[in-house]
């Protein structure tokens, strides 16, 4: 059976994310696990198998390599567990991958963990100065995290005009909306020219138009349907799972197809999600979305990129306030990654728990009345992976 | 002009190249200079030369050989007769005397850190090389023990008795003298009634081939000594070799920018590196080329396995474009070299596109042209990797 209308989530579960100096990467995982696992009411004896995503297990000195860490933190052996990755979709993929188990009638309770611990390093062996020296030694050689997508935002203020202070107004934004929540990273809101003077990372973004490093972890119990209908307190349902690829890595930077404006990953993974799940107008259908939000330009071409208006129109969605809470398409009420963080593995799964507290009705200072339907998008890469999933009440 | 003969070979073309600032930057050494000459001269000419001659007293490796990033740099690598010569300055000349006497299509680069001259030299040239006589003797003013990391230099009133005086007797009359020494060259070069030096700069073994191609309006003769090691040639220009020299004297008359350029801190780089990956890929590194697709005519690069557009496997390779207009850009200062690093997007003007840094001393905005020039890129795995940087200076 496909995953879209079939597969349940009966139990969700994010710890709080941030930098935890006195947590390693097993008891991230484990609070999570056995956090969705309470959510939901199960043992976790009766949970058949379970996948988890890490992206970067070389931050940690490899523990999170393979799927047997989860084991070794709740105490699974021998059920089958594997670790997945695929850039900053390593969390959605953990989650499709346990929908598809799922799916596929093999198992019936199944685990989606996503991990990072991204803290025990210092900046100089950060996920940055790693990727710096590990990737290929002369294609791409000076490409950062910040500096690809910089190299989107100034082509992007370029050709539509936009201006530097609206990109600020995502981060001033996301930080007003962590404030209400209380697992969020940074939870302090910041204003526009806090934004604009603070230290420059890759032209023209500075420290607070990126996505801080952060610990944390999340999970979901995946259940069919037919049996959360049966057995659950309380469930949703994914209402459509779209994974989409371009051929390429670095090379995509070469791409003379590319025009630096949004990414096609996006909208080819939204095309599958949204057919899936019956929707022809995001912006109507949808009540809220989280999405990557990596950087502050990311949100605006996401925007676009998701259907919630067309091409060049992301910077007068922000300044209408639509995106904002209280408004008519809130986007990353949880403060999105620029204020919760970017745990790499933990964020899809992070944002799948997002919808699944509004649409039960249980995200607190944050909630988004009545919310039956949203959408949890990441972009992976130089914007070479995307995964969107809609998630919606039962 | 008559073809070789008689112990001469003619200059078909040459080219000079000086960095914008009074030194090159730190990511440019004497291979990457000499590529950026012999580039140029290649481009404008229908020879393609079976032999290359590298002279240079400043090359990147002290053992292993520096000649072979540039036959690949240069799309030469392959079947080629290939020399390089690192005694001393006089080797600028010394390179030319073997041109002369290997009777084919000799390219020749003389490079040090602060320019670089290529020489296309054969037959049906625009000027007649002549060598003139050579001397050989131990006599060091200029030299660094294996090993060790300090260069010594002898008393300059040695050099001048003992070292130019001796070599005097190597051209009759009027000349132009290169030693390591400007100094002492200018004072040996007035006494014997010799034209003047017009660079502003010393070049190393570049020197002496940079004096002959700025010279080439008129008869001459060029006398280099250093180390002991002597030589001259006499150079007789015919028609088209003004044309040459107004080249290279443009290049010279270019406005400089004042000041050094800006230095390059490596220490947080420590990148993977594979020998077998260098050597597997050296067409794309070295010599930038991408794939012409069989099926859809899309140049792509880096060289995919496959065509990225249609999926065909039939791929010809093609060397890209150095030139083009800026897509974007980015001044990045999360990239652990320097203070900061921009990154710029080309849009080739042949087709494909290239990413990649920005020399250190240059600046690019969208829709700028740029070029590509060949640097350093970093020293990982204690080996040179050589890529292509974006620049914003008209050199060629």
């Amino acid at each position: 059976m496909p995953i879209a209308g079939e597969v349940a989530i009966v139990g969700a579960y994010a710890t709080a994310f941030g930098v935890h100096h006195d947590r390693g990467y097993l008891d991230l995982l484990a609070e999570a696990a056995t956090g969705a696992l309470a959510d939901a009411g199960i043992s976790l004896d009766r949970v058949e198998s379970a996948w988890l995503g890490t992206a970067e297990p070389g931050l940690t000195g490899l523990v999170g390599d393979a799927g047997t860490a989860v084991a070794e933190a709740i105490g699974f052996a021998p059920r089958p567990v594997t670790r997945v990755a695929n850039f900053c979709c390593t969390g959605h993929e953990a989650a499709r991958c346990a929908a598809l188990d799922v799916a596929s009638g093999e198992h019936r309770l199944v685990l989606a963990i996503g991990a990072e611990k991204m803290r025990d390093v210092p900046s100089r062996g950060s996920l940055v100065a790693r990727t710096v020296n590990l990737t290929h030694p002369t294609i791409a050689k000076g490409r950062t995290a910040p500096g690809q997508f910089a190299l989107l935002a100034n082509r992007y203020m370029a050709e539509h005009g936009v201006a530097r202070e609206t990109l600020a107004r995502v981060s001033v934004k996301n930080h007003e909306h962590a404030t209400r929540n209380p697992k969020a990273h940074f939870r302090k809101p910041v204003t526009v020219e806090e934004v604009l003077a603070a230290p420059v990372i890759a032209e023209p973004f500075g420290t607070l138009d990126c996505t801080p490093t952060t610990d944390g972890a999340a999970a979901l119990l995946l259940a069919p349907v037919e049996w959360a209908r049966e057995h659950a307190d309380h469930y949703v349902v994914f209402r459509g799972f779209g994974l989409a690829v371009t051929n390429g890595y670095y090379s995509t930077f070469f791409d003379d197809g590319w025009d630096y404006l949004g990414f096609r990953p996006t909208r080819e993974a939204a095309k599958i999600a949204y057919a899936q799940a019956g929707i022809t107008n995001p912006r109507e259908q949808l009540d809220l979305v989280e999405c990557h939000d990596c950087f502050t330009v990311t949100e605006l071409v996401n925007y676009e990129d998701l259907g919630l208006c067309g091409r060049g129109e992301g910077g007068p969605l922000l300044e209408s306030g639509a995106t904002a809470f209280g408004g008519d398409i809130p986007v990353n009420v949880s403060g999105g990654l620029q204020s919760c963080g970017h745990p790499v593995g933990a964020t899809g799964v992070r944002m799948m728990t997002e919808l699944t507290d509004h649409i039960l009705g249980r995200a607190g200072e944050r909630q988004v009345e009545g919310a039956r339907l949203g959408v949890a998008h990441t972009l992976g890469g130089p914007g070479v992976v995307s995964a969107v999933a809609v998630i919606g009440a039962p | 002009m008559p073809a070789a003969a008689d112990n001469g070979a003619s200059l078909i073309d040459a080219e000079l190249v000086l960095p914008r600032l009074s030194e090159a930057d730190p990511d440019e050494d004497a291979v990457t200079l000499a590529a950026e000459a012999a580039m140029a001269l290649l481009e404008r000419t229908d020879h393609r030369p079976d032999a290359l001659v590298l002279a240079t007293t400043e090359p990147p490796y002290d053992e292993g050989g520096n000649v072979q990033p540039l036959a690949e740099m240069l799309g030469l690598a392959g079947d080629l007769v290939t020399f390089e010569l690192t005694a001393t300055d006089r080797d600028g000349l010394a390179a030319l005397r073997l041109a002369c006497a290997l009777g084919s299509i000799v390219l020749v680069c003389a490079s040090g850190r602060a320019g670089a001259v290529a020489l296309l030299v054969g037959a049906g040239g625009v000027a007649r090389i002549v060598p003139l006589g050579a001397r050989a003797e131990e006599l060091r003013d200029r030299w660094r023990l294996a090993g060790t990391k300090e260069r010594e230099e002898a008393d300059p009133s040695f050099v001048w008795d003992a070292g130019v005086k001796a070599s005097a007797g190597l051209v009759d009359g009027a000349a132009a003298v290169v030693t390591p020494s400007p100094r002492i060259a200018a004072r040996a070069e007035r006494s014997r009634g010799g034209p003047g030096d017009p660079l502003p700069t010393y070049l190393g073994a570049a020197h002496a081939p940079a004096r002959l191609v700025l010279g080439l309006e008129a008869p001459q003769a060029i006398l280099a000594a250093a180390g002991g090691l002597a030589e001259a040639v006499r150079v007789e220009p015919g028609h088209g070799a003004a044309a040459v020299a107004a080249r290279a004297r443009e290049v010279l008359e270019r406005p400089r920018v004042e000041g050094a350029p800006r230095s390059i801190d490596w220490s947080g780089i420590d990148p993977y590196t594979s020998g077998p990956r260098s050597w597997r890929e050296r067409g794309q590194d070295l010599r930038l080329e991408g794939a012409r697709c069989g099926s859809c005519g899309r140049l792509v690069f880096p060289y995919p396995a496959r065509c990225p557009k249609c999926g065909s496997g039939d791929l010809v390779t093609e060397r890209l474009a150095r030139s083009g207009v800026v897509v974007t850009e980015t001044r990045d200062h999360a990239f652990p070299m320097s203070r900061s690093t921009q990154m710029a997007v080309v849009e080739l003007d042949g087709g494909a596109r290239f990413y990649g840094q920005v020399v250190p001393s240059g600046s690019v905005s969208i829709g700028q042209r740029v070029r590509l020039v060949p640097r350093r890129l970093h020293t990982g795995g204690g080996a040179v990797q050589y890529f292509w940087k974006v620049s914003d200076a008209d050199r060629g």
